[in-house]
């Protein structure tokens, strides 16, 4: 893709104005440079005049007060003069020098083109410019958006055109392992904060042309670059087009991570829950596109952000694919009690202790009262004080510099741990339900999903401090509901769990094996639910029953390999297919009608599916 | 974007969410959590006693734990055992009054904290209250709504004050109810009493044709304790007691009212017919010569039939199941050979027809209380004979007769099939 289109997309949101015909030449300079603000729309109505010392005093205008613009005047073999802009830091100086100034200043010395006003433009950029990636310009807004990105302007007088050449040299982190997503099995490649690094880290794990990447700037003053990553062909378009509709509607100063994009595109934006998701790993990038969502990559932040992300993604991380399936599944199910244990371990314990001591077994309810025999606050008093002593020590220790983080650690555990009950001002099992309340909050792999954990915690307490039991039920249900109600781009935020997927709560409370699992996530890939061919369960050579013995055997025997419903599905999943046809020439339609022809066809599918299967 | 409004109410999205807000800041203000008690603000009582007080009023004995004497709070300043002074594992309080719930609440001028039923385990009723009818004391624990229907039933024996048994100090659970409860846990290997739970003994009193039992407590004597260590009972930790209390026993009533006991051999029995037999240890004497043989029963399953002759007469048949396996024989026998096997087959079913017998004739022919529900299984048998004769039931039924059947089976005798033999 051009630079050119992305410069078009850059400021697509403003409305296109005429443009003067007549005004070849820039327009008026102000007095004052370093007063008047340019902006995009101005900037886009200025074009390259043929002279060159217009458009130096034009460039000089608009960067007046920077100290970083480098503007260098040169001349091409004897007497054509020509300039070059770029900012300095922006771009690798020593390719500006090897590969622009070099080939243009020396060489031409000996070259037989015929200069003197009238050699080539195209020459320069063909012949001489050794860099691969140049682009010809002819207004301000392009010029600038290229320069301020990295790109050098080489200006030639008498051309009412520039050439922009890729030079960018700006340093950016290394690629390192990430640090709010670790594990124990799988790449340990991490984004890093600059867009291309990222996007071809993505590249690298999908090798397909159908693995699209497309550009938009976002931010009026930052000018911040993102890109829709998706696969052709995978993605529902509906959920695409939502997504850039939903892109194109954000106007704002400045995008410096993801999250601004997050809050601005998000589905209901009162809701505690996060409806987005954002990873730092490249592989659960690829994994999300393989299953028809849409990645947005944002330059300068190595959080990119996956919708549409339903509860159940947020509960799982990409080493519960890597790892086998019977270890996965045991430490899914640790994560949902867990899940369980951080939002409610308190407030069940409140309302039992306050309400319900008939609940417990006596033994417990003894020590439960011998632990709290001389504490001066009620349950639910003790439990908030622990509460925000714990949420604010994990604070505290993330904030500080690292040498005295361990010092609050210590001063942690002595004062909550030891001091706190022997004062007697909170009880020892106060402690440990803080403690795992803690722990199990830390077992929730999706960060965001944990803060609201945390959050919601609170209400919680206080529900169950006032109602008891009831007040707990009360909240769950509360919540619950609240999450049905909930959509992520058009998928409900429950799904599949409800609306109930049969496939895809294969990948809910257990991980099933990836032989069990061939079906995409239904409510995101609906059109094409397959991820693999069927029959893969490894099983020994079973050469003289047939069916799911060795396919080379079986061809002698003249057996099929597969049955038919298996061969069917198998010749549907064939590369090319996977880029639907039937739904191609749907694009101009509304997002209802296609949902609607969709859910047609997909119940027609299903329906042959089930057929297949019977036989 | 735009802000709708709502139809119905005219309220903006956003406002309606800040009225949900105040409404639940309302909430914060109201004087709610009427029922909040904090757990160390309870008295957890884990015994009630009921005895008889002087001028007709009931005496109501609660045992109170105190959760830092058992748990020892922070561990610091832990007192041995049941021992004296401020961290007792608990308290016994008593009071009187016209009924056991005017007691219970007279007992609370003495008591800083909330009395609370939830998770108390032993009723015990004094024998001479059971005489007069147990009826009007149920009822405070039938309404209740923290009593629960789990609570074990005792009876105290005549002769041994309930005091002192609630009271009896001992090393190995700190709590005497707790220790009561221990011993009745272990019920199944003893077989000396048939016990009920308060919800059991209730149902049973409410049901006709079916009379209610429940276990007896006392105390006995301590055969641990040496002779001369006789005089001492103070109950420190560690020590073993003159007197020791003692489940035992079964308590028959007739209607709500206590007519007679059981003792260890007839509850045996009465056990057999209610099928609750299972570890209980049957020793029988194989022959004169040679010795006892000791089975357990693993299995015990009874049956009450009845069936009406055309000529109106009554026959119960009681079956039992047994099954068993040989625990301890006392001189040689070799197991290993079907006569010997099937002789003690015999012998236990023998056995296990007399403990039968003996329950059956105290309490059909004496103590005339129907407590293995023949009337009730007659009705279910025979429901309209059932209704002719319900009025004259009290007559009828110990004249009834009964046919008993045992079937006894031993497919297991333990590691070894024969006996170590004396070389000679």
């Amino acid at each position: 893709m051009s630079n050119k289109t992305i410069l078009k997309k850059l400021l697509g949101f403003i409305p296109k104005m005429k443009r003067p015909v007549a005004s070849k030449k820039p327009s008026a300079i102000p007095d004052d440079p370093v007063e008047h603000i340019f902006n995009a729309g101005e900037l886009e109505k200025m074009e390259v005049d043929g002279r060159l010392d217009v458009n130096i005093d034009v460039l000089r205008a608009v960067m007046a007060g920077n100290s970083d613009f480098v503007l260098r005047e040169f001349s091409i073999g004897s007497d054509v003069r020509a300039a070059v802009a770029f900012i300095d830091g922006m771009v690798a100086t020593a390719e500006v020098h090897k590969n622009i100034l070099q080939p243009l200043m020396t060489n031409t010395q000996k070259s037989d083109c015929g200069f003197g006003g009238t050699f080539s433009f195209q020459h320069i950029q063909d012949s001489l410019l050794t860099i691969a990636d140049v682009r010809v310009v002819d207004d301000y807004k392009q010029i600038f958006g290229g320069i301020l990105y990295g790109d050098a302007l080489v200006l030639v007088d008498g051309h009412k055109k520039g050439l922009l050449v890729s030079v960018k040299g700006f340093s950016t982190r290394n690629i390192s392992e990430p640090i709010t997503e670790g594990l124990v099995r799988g790449s340990r490649e991490g984004f890093t904060e600059s867009l291309r690094q990222n996007t071809a880290m993505v590249r690298r794990r999908l090798q397909t042309p159908n693995l699209i990447l497309e550009n938009l700037t976002i931010g009026r003053i930052s000018n911040t670059k993102v890109t829709i990553g998706y696969v052709r062909g995978l993605v529902n378009p509906g959920l695409l087009k939502e997504v850039k509709q939903r892109l194109s509607r954000i106007e704002i100063d400045g995008v410096m991570e993801s999250g601004y994009i997050e809050e601005l595109i998000e589905d209901n934006p009162y809701s505690p829950f996060p409806q987005i998701h954002h990873t730092e790993r490249p592989d659960r990038v690829a994994e999300a596109l393989m299953a028809g969502r849409v990645a947005i990559f944002t330059d300068n932040t190595p959080f990119v952000l996956i919708v549409p992300g339903e509860f159940l993604s947020f509960l799982q991380t990409p080493e519960d694919y890597y790892e086998r399936y019977f270890l996965a599944s045991f430490v899914r199910l640790i994560r949902y009690i867990a899940l369980a244990a951080s939002l409610l371990l308190p407030s069940f314990y409140i309302a039992i202790v306050t309400y319900h001591q008939e609940m417990i077994p006596t033994p417990l309810l003894v020590s439960v009262a011998a632990s709290r025999e001389g504490v001066p606050f009620p349950a639910l008093v003790e439990a908030f004080l622990m509460e925000f002593t714990f949420e604010a020590l994990r604070e505290a220790g993330l904030r500080l510099p690292r040498p005295v983080g361990q010092a609050i650690s210590i001063v942690g555990a002595l004062v909550v741990g030891e001091a706190a009950v022997s004062a007697g001002i909170v009880s020892s099992l106060m402690v440990i339900i803080v403690a795992v309340t803690g722990i199990a909050s830390f077992v929730n792999p999706a960060f965001n999903m944990a803060i609201t954990m945390r959050v919601l915690r609170f209400p919680m307490m206080l529900l169950a401090g006032s109602l008891g039991l009831f007040g707990v039920m009360a909240g769950i249900l509360a919540i619950l509901v609240h999450m049905c109600s909930l959509r992520s781009f058009g998928v409900p935020y429950l799904a599949p769990i409800t609306p109930y997927h049969k496939e895809g709560m294969k990948d809910v409370l257990i991980r099933a094996p990836w032989w069990a699992q061939q079906h995409r996530p239904e409510e995101i890939s609906k059109d094409n639910p397959y991820r693999m061919t069927p029959a893969q369960k490894p099983s020994p050579q079973k050469n003289k029953t047939g069916d799911r013995g060795d396919e080379k055997v079986n061809q002698q025997r003249g057996r099929p390999f597969r049955t038919a419903w298996q061969e069917e599905r198998k010749k549907k999943m064939e590369f090319e297919d996977y880029g639907q046809d039937h739904r191609g020439g749907d694009r101009g339609k509304s997002a209802d009608e296609q949902n609607e022809e969709q859910n047609k066809g997909d119940k027609k599918k299903r329906r042959q599916h089930r057929v297949h299967k019977k036989k | 974007m735009i802000r709708k409004k709502d139809a119905s109410t005219g309220f903006t999205k956003r406002n309606k969410l800040l009225s949900i807000g105040l409404v639940l800041l309302l909430l914060l203000l109201q004087s709610s959590c009427w029922d909040k008690v904090e757990v160390e603000q309870l008295a957890i009582v884990m015994a009630i006693a009921v005895d008889k007080g002087e001028n007709g009023l009931v005496r109501t004995t609660v045992q109170v734990i105190n959760p830092k004497g058992i748990a020892g709070g922070t561990g610091k300043n832990m007192a041995g055992g049941g021992g004296g002074g401020q961290n007792q594992a608990y308290r016994n309080i008593s009071d009187h009054g016209r009924t056991i719930f005017e007691a219970v609440r007279g007992m609370q001028s003495n008591i800083p904290r909330e009395l609370y039923f939830s998770h108390n385990q032993v009723v015990i009723i004094s024998e001479e209250l059971a005489r007069e009818g147990v009826a009007k004391l149920m009822d405070f624990f039938d309404r209740n709504p923290q009593i629960r229907r789990n609570n074990w039933l005792l009876i105290s024996k005549r002769d041994a004050s309930q005091y002192e048994i609630i009271n009896a100090p001992n090393p190995l659970e700190i709590v005497p109810a707790q220790r009561i409860v221990g011993i009745i846990k272990e019920k199944e290997r003893s077989t000396a009493y048939a016990i009920n739970q308060l919800g059991d003994f209730l149902e049973l009193l409410s049901c006709r044709g079916v009379d209610a039992y429940t276990a007896g407590i006392g105390l006995s004597p301590n055969m641990a304790v040496a002779e001369s260590d006789q005089n001492k009972n103070t109950g420190s930790a560690g020590e073993s007691l003159r007197e020791d209390v003692n489940v035992t026993q079964t308590a028959v009533f007739r209607d709500d009212r206590l007519v007679g006991w059981l003792n260890e051999r007839e509850s045996r029995g009465l056990l057999w017919i209610k099928g609750r037999m299972s570890n209980a240890s049957v020793t029988v004497e194989y022959d004169q010569k040679h010795g006892n043989v000791s089975v357990e029963a693993l299995q015990g399953k009874g049956k009450i039939k009845p069936v009406v002759t055309r000529e109106g007469q009554i026959i119960m048949n009681i079956d039992v199941k047994v099954k068993g396996s040989v625990s301890e024989v006392d001189t040689f026998i070799d197991l290993s050979k079907p006569e010997n096997l099937s002789r003690v087959e015999k012998k236990l079913a023998q056995e296990i027809k007399e403990d039968i017998r003996l329950a059956l004739e105290k309490v059909q022919r004496e103590y005339k209380a129907d407590v293995f529900g023949f009337g009730e299984n007659l009705y279910r048998h025979y429901p309209g004979y059932w209704h002719q004769v319900a009025n004259r039931w009290g007559e009828i039924y110990p004249e009834i007769e009964v046919v008993i059947n045992v079937k006894a089976e031993i497919p297991r005798t333990g590691l070894v099939s024969k006996p170590i033999e004396m070389a000679k």
